[in-house]
């Protein structure tokens, strides 16, 4: 970075910038003429970190020391000793007595539901143990879709870091096991004592979706004559609450319909990734996205605009994207809002007054041509078919109710109250408790007016900023019991540790938004000597004698047998939903839909505006020269809570594909000046607060931003977690909750640390691999996708020989880059489905990711803004396949339909195909990376899947198990498999069914259909490989600039080819 | 002697040494192809020439006819070729077709080298086997008369026919006999005094007889 890009451009006039780029420095001709980035992009692996490639080297060029010879050859010696290890013989052991719903080889599916997001879950259970999580179609917000974190539940269930038996602990001074029934007689003393006396007790728990769980907490503190539950975690849209509590009287969080709105204005709010129910956002905004092939003059999407700070997922699938200081959002949304009164006739709020167009424009560097151009395009779309989302901790600063208030303001003078913003009908009231109540909390406890503390399945002294001083005060209350999953950094603070079960071992239901109730209901035995939640507390009501009033005391009090947390739910249930009907009856079917069918609530109405709530709003106020730092969430590890899963860790973040760390995001301007470098750590300082980060140089950064997330840097999350990035939630001003906009200075420390980033990997030798176009063209020649680029397509394919029949089923699959927001759940449900190791953050930096299925990203124009790409790579199952003709051993050949499968018995590991794959899709085993699961966790494989081991080659099967299974199903009764029934683990998990796939044979199928429309093109089809999947080009609704990059991708191709 | 057709063991417990043939040394090849020629013209019935090194022409003056053996390598290859063609075929095509990037079954171009290598395999060695057939080989009844001819000598050696004994004439029939006796009759009569005189006319430097022994004689 430290060379000028835009001189270098014009040193060299023969040289043409590939039109889609990873990364900035490929923009640069320096870039494509070093000889060691030569060698380095011509490298498959990387046999060392390439952080340490140029220490090596320099060792090298010395020769090898004496004593370094001898330590190799007894090293080697050894390996070669151990090389020749037997594969693992492991024991079939069959059932004595088998459970009646058990049958050997069939998997059992239970209806449950995500109490993290209240999605529904089919939990699929082969032989007593969940394997794999997939979404409820039945379910109306998840639709069958589940995201990467949903899917990587199943692996926390097993997680060897989970608490295993009741713990007392001594507040920083150890712990040791105990027995539950001695924890219940110690813990009811007490509590009795505190019900006895003043009894403040406080509840302090994550939000709760589940209502019979929140009526039982309820109830229980209820018992006491001062208690209080509060509610809070980093998920908590509180700003959105309040916003909606400030302007419209209640605090909701209202339901978004984005299947309704044609211009959808998002300020800063990221709702494809880390913003509400993304997944249910994603199915509906893409509903709008699809440009119809038939009818291309006529084409229509919806339209998207991000105003944002840190590249989020939506910021990354925006038609235009204005990247601002954390501040910017609050002051572009004003002009805007400004700008709609003026058209809509409406006078302007004073409180909007000092945000003139000029005056934003100069300050944000958004151009009033393009505020303009939003505001029109938000009146244009007409009365309730717009949307405006607004929140996100990247653009919570103090004044997030503000940026709440001007995006309701907008929503209601644009008529979407009522219409695209329900906010009374499907809005979910489980919004929370209040930022203020948590500062309540604990000025509570620092004063000594809490007697007893119980933490429920939260980690306050992780999750809120430590500046709250939520540590000093917990020390101060008498009692402090923690019911958790295991011994993280609260409860090594407490007194008490009683295990919860996980979600997939209770009971228990979710009611996510309104129209929504969904039961959960437990898919196995509890693997560890934990006790649900409400179990505990109806325990305590019993044997403490607590006053609880309602049904906890009736259920409390029940004979044995009769008194438990399901008794209680069910006893809840049935005064609750089961009206008239038969409870029993309606129970059975509750449990296997795992959502009830008929609680549809009326749409929503539009609701009066409170112009007052525009106090909120804050006088305009320049912002500052430096840097701003904004905090962001992760798709994967989001507020950190479940950092110790592997697969969230090594899941690469959509947008800086990165693994393993969290690093301070900076723009390639502002780096340049500071001739910071990718990898340079860097210190970061905001008043008495500083830190060290890695730099990861994101392009589409304002110049003034640097971002970091949030999540990170957990102390006793357990193996997998610990020490991984830094917590960088000191910076949060805890005063006012402003996540964002705190101003810092950034210092070069000298020092690099390399992230394991996995763009640069699986380098496609830059050959044109991705397509996209404007609306303007697709209208103008709707094949006009296929021709953009001349190293794309190839017309006529001549064959030297008949080409192989393929009767009877075929198999193909077709994505739509339109549909694929990169939000990564194929990923994390692939890598379930199919056995897929992790290998940890050095192997990450050797290019030794085992993914079956990635996301590339692709930037194109400037680094300033960038347009981005995502494109699903997997194996392509060539017809022509590359890979099958160099190997060999016959290791990897095609099957009858169509499919490029991989024999691993025969596999000797030679790697020539994966080196012969034009796609770089192929995996290899380097180590016996199975090993790392350890205990309980393999549980967590699927049994239909060989576990490979080292020395083997793997890659994408099509999910080849999930076919035979429903083909013998097909074939038990006497018909051909059906389109619907079949789906592969990525397609089944994608939120916008962005992945089809089916028997291409069959002209009826959806995919057959997909793979002759106008945008469909096959990956390097010049090469005649014949892939079996076809993309489809990403349409962007974006008028005016031409996309046409076909001279400059040939010509760049050649100039560094 | 009597008849010279029948030989007369002189007794049968002492091993009496038997007479293999009459050795003529010769001082140069062109002495040798010389006496040859002359030798051949004699028509004895049996007779062969030693040679340190091949010697051009040699073949023709013992009047030996062209050797079998390039038809049996040909065969043979041919054979290995087949072979290789049924294999690859029926593997590859017919019994467990395997659709490798989507090339023909039969991608011949890949089979090349297993034709190449069973031809060459099958030819190789039929010839070996087939030149030790011709040449009757190994034979352990016979050993080198003088281990200088690998060296530095030239020499003739005309071979005492193999005779009938009195005991295996009186089990054939007169027809037998008379066809034996006729055959013998074509040939120049063998005694080792007018062979070794022969030789020594023909120019040998040194004459000597040879009796059969054999490898553990």
């Amino acid at each position: 970075m430290s060379e000028n890009l835009n001189s270098g451009l014009e040193d060299n006039a023969a040289f043409i910038p590939p039109r889609h780029w990873l990364g900035a420095e490929e923009l640069s001709p320096t870039y494509w003429n070093d000889p060691k980035i030569k060698e380095r992009r011509a490298q498959e692996f990387y046999d060392k970190p390439v952080e340490t490639i140029d220490l090596i080297d320099k060792i090298d060029t010395k020769g090898i020391k004496r004593r370094d010879f001898l330590t190799l050859m007894g090293a080697s010696m050894a390996m070669a000793s151990f090389a020749c290890a037997r594969r693992p013989v492991h024991k079939i052991i069959p059932y004595v007595v088998k459970p009646e719903e058990i049958t050997g080889g069939i998997a059992n599916y239970y209806a449950t539901v995500c109490p993290e997001t209240g999605y529904g879950l089919l939990a699929k259970v082969r032989e007593g143990r969940p394997i794999k999580l997939e979404g409820n179609p039945d379910h109306p917000m998840n639709r069958g879709a589940l995201s990467a974190r949903g899917q990587a539940h199943v692996l926390d269930l097993y997680d060897m870091d989970r608490a295993k038996e009741p713990m007392k602990v001594s507040r920083g001074k150890g712990s040791k096991a105990m027995k539950w029934e001695d924890a219940d007689a110690e813990i009811s003393a007490k509590l009795k004592q505190v019900a006895a006396g003043s009894g403040r007790i406080r509840v302090l728990s994550g939000r709760i979706l589940g209502d019979t769980t929140e009526k039982l907490m309820g109830e229980f503190v209820g018992a006491f004559a001062a208690g209080a539950h509060i509610q809070f975690d980093d998920a908590v849209m509180d700003d959105l609450a309040t916003g909606q509590a400030e302007s419209y009287g209640t605090a909701v969080i209202p339901h978004y319909r984005f299947d309704l709105a044609e211009t959808v204005l998002s300020l800063g709010a990221d709702f494809l990734g880390t913003w509400g129910p993304s997944e249910e956002f994603s199915a509906d905004w893409v509903k709008n996205r699809i440009p119809d092939p038939k009818n291309p003059k006529e084409a229509k999407l919806s339209k998207l605009f991000v105003v944002e700070t840190m590249m989020s997922v939506t910021g990354a699938n925006a038609d235009e994207r204005f990247p601002v200081r954390p501040d910017g959002v609050l002051k572009v949304a004003a002009a805007i809002a400004g700008e709609v009164a003026r058209k809509k006739g409406i006078s302007v709020p004073s409180q909007l007054a000092g945000y003139s167009l000029a005056t934003v424009a100069n300050d944000t560097g958004v151009s009033a041509k393009k505020i303009t151009e939003i505001s029109d395009a938000l009146v244009a779309s007409g009365s309730g078919k717009s949307l405006i989302v607004a929140g996100g901790l990247s653009s919570k600063t103090e004044n997030a109710v503000g940026l709440q208030v001007i995006a309701n303001f907008l929503n209601s003078t644009l008529g979407n109250d009522g219409s695209t913003v329900d906010g009374n009908g499907r809005a979910s009231t489980k919004v929370g408790s209040r930022t203020s109540e948590l500062s309540k909390l604990t000025m509570d406890m620092n004063r000594g007016a809490v007697d007893a503390l119980i933490i429920s399945n939260a980690n306050p002294l992780f999750s809120i900023p430590r500046s709250l001083g939520f540590a000093l005060a917990m020390a101060k209350v008498p009692l402090v019991i923690v019911i958790g999953d295991r011994e993280d950094e609260t409860v090594k603070f407490s007194d008490y540790l009683l295990p919860d079960h996980h979600f997939l071992e209770n009971w228990g239901d979710a009611q996510p938004r309104g129209g929504v109730v969904a039961l959960q209901q437990p898919t196995l035995a509890p693997i560890h000597s934990s006790r649900a939640l409400g179990d505990t507390l109806l325990t305590w009501i019993k044997s403490a004698d607590l006053k609880a009033k309602g049904l906890a005391g009736t259920v409390a009090r029940a004979e044995e047998g009769k008194n438990t947390w399901h008794d209680y739910l069910k006893a809840n249930w049935k005064e609750t939903y089961a009206k008239g009907a038969s409870f029993e009856g309606f129970w059975e079917n509750s449990l296997r839909d795992g959502v009830l069918k008929n609680t549809a609530t009326k749409s929503g109405s539009s609701r009066a505006f409170r112009s007052g709530s525009f106090t909120q709003v804050p006088s305009f106020r320049p912002a500052s020269t430096g840097f701003s730092l904004a905090l962001y969430s992760k798709v994967a590890i989001g507020d950190g809570n479940r950092a110790n899963n592997p697969w969230l860790q090594e899941m690469p973040d959509p947008v800086t594909t990165s693994t393993w760390d969290n690093y301070l995001n900076m723009s390639p301007k502002a780096a340049e000046k500071l001739s910071i470098k990718q990898d340079d750590v860097v210190e970061f300082t905001s008043g008495p607060v500083s830190m060290d980060l890695p730099v990861n140089i994101q392009p589409g950064l304002h110049e003034g931003v640097v971002a970091a997330a949030i999540g990170y840097g957990r102390e006793a999350a357990g193996k997998v977690g610990n020490g991984v990035g830094r917590d960088v939630k000191i910076f949060v001003d805890t005063a006012t909750m402003a996540y964002s906009g705190a101003a810092v200075t950034v210092k070069k420390t000298g020092r690099r640390y390399q992230l394991a980033i996995t763009q640069w990997h699986n380098s496609s030798e830059d050959r044109p691999i991705v397509n996209d176009i404007t609306l303007a063209e697709f209208k103008a020649n709707p094949k006009t996708a296929n021709h953009t680029d001349p190293h794309l397509r190839m017309e006529e394919v001549p064959t030297m020989w008949e080409k192989h029949k393929y009767p009877g089923y075929r198999w193909g699959m077709t994505i739509d880059l339109n549909a694929c927001t990169g939000c990564g759940s194929c990923i994390i449900g692939c890598q379930a489905e199919n056995n897929i190791p992790v290998v940890g953050r050095d192997n990450v930096r050797k290019s030794r990711e085992m993914h079956w299925i990635r996301i590339d990203r692709y930037y194109s124009g400037s680094p300033e803004n960038p347009d981005v790409i995502f494109q699903p790579m997997l194996c392509q199952h060539c017809e022509n396949a590359p890979c099958e003709t160099v190997c060999p051993v016959l290791a990897t050949v095609h099957d009858d339909e169509g499919m490029n499968s991989q024999i691993y018995n025969r596999c000797v590991g030679t790697r020539y195909c994966q080196n012969n794959c034009p796609y770089k899709v192929r995996r290899f085993n380097f180590f016996d990376h199975w090993k790392s699961y350890e205990g309980t966790m393999n549980l967590a494989w699927n049994p239909d899947v060989t576990v490979r081991t080292r020395g083997i080659m793997e890659k994408c099967t099509f999910c080849v198990q999930r076919i035979r299974d429903v083909k013998d199903k097909a074939k038990d009764e006497g018909r051909k498999v059906r389109e619907v029934e079949l789906k592969t683990a990525c397609q089944q998990t994608c939120p916008t069914d962005a992945i089809t796939f089916g028997d291409i044979n069959n002209p009826e199928n959806t995919v057959t259909k997909l793979r002759k429309d106008a945008r469909a093109f096959r990956v390097l089809e010049v090469l005649n490989t014949v892939p079996a999947i076809s993309y489809l080009s990403k349409v962007r609704n974006k008028e005016g600039e031409k996309h046409h990059g076909g001279e400059a991708a040939a010509n760049g191709g050649e100039h560094h080819g | 002697m009597g008849d010279p057709s029948v030989y007369t063991p002189v007794t049968k417990t002492a091993k009496a040494p038997v007479l293999a043939g009459v050795v003529g040394f010769f001082e140069n090849p062109q002495s040798l192809m010389e006496a040859t020629k002359k030798l051949r013209e004699a028509n004895y019935q049996s007779f062969d020439a030693f040679s340190p090194f091949p010697i051009h022409g040699l073949e023709k003056a013992q009047g030996l006819k062209r050797s079998a053996l390039p038809f049996v390598t040909m065969g043979a290859g041919l054979t290995g070729f087949m072979c290789a063609v049924l294999l690859q075929g029926w593997t590859s095509v017919v019994s467990w077709p395997l659709n490798v990037g989507g090339k023909p079954y039969w991608s011949w171009p890949a089979f090349v080298p297993i034709f190449f290598e069973l031809t060459v395999l099958f030819a190789g060695l039929a010839t070996v086997a087939g030149m030790l057939i011709v040449n009757g080989l190994p034979n352990l009844n016979k050993r080198a008369f003088d281990n200088n001819i690998t060296r530095d000598r030239f020499a003739l050696m005309i071979d005492a026919p193999k005779l009938k004994t009195a005991e295996e004439l009186g089990d054939m029939d007169d027809d037998e006999i008379l066809k034996y006796r006729t055959r013998l009759a074509k040939f120049k009569a063998f005694e080792e005094s007018e062979a070794k005189s022969f030789l020594t006319n023909l120019g040998a430097i040194d004459v000597k007889a040879v009796e059969q022994r054999g490898w553990f004689e």
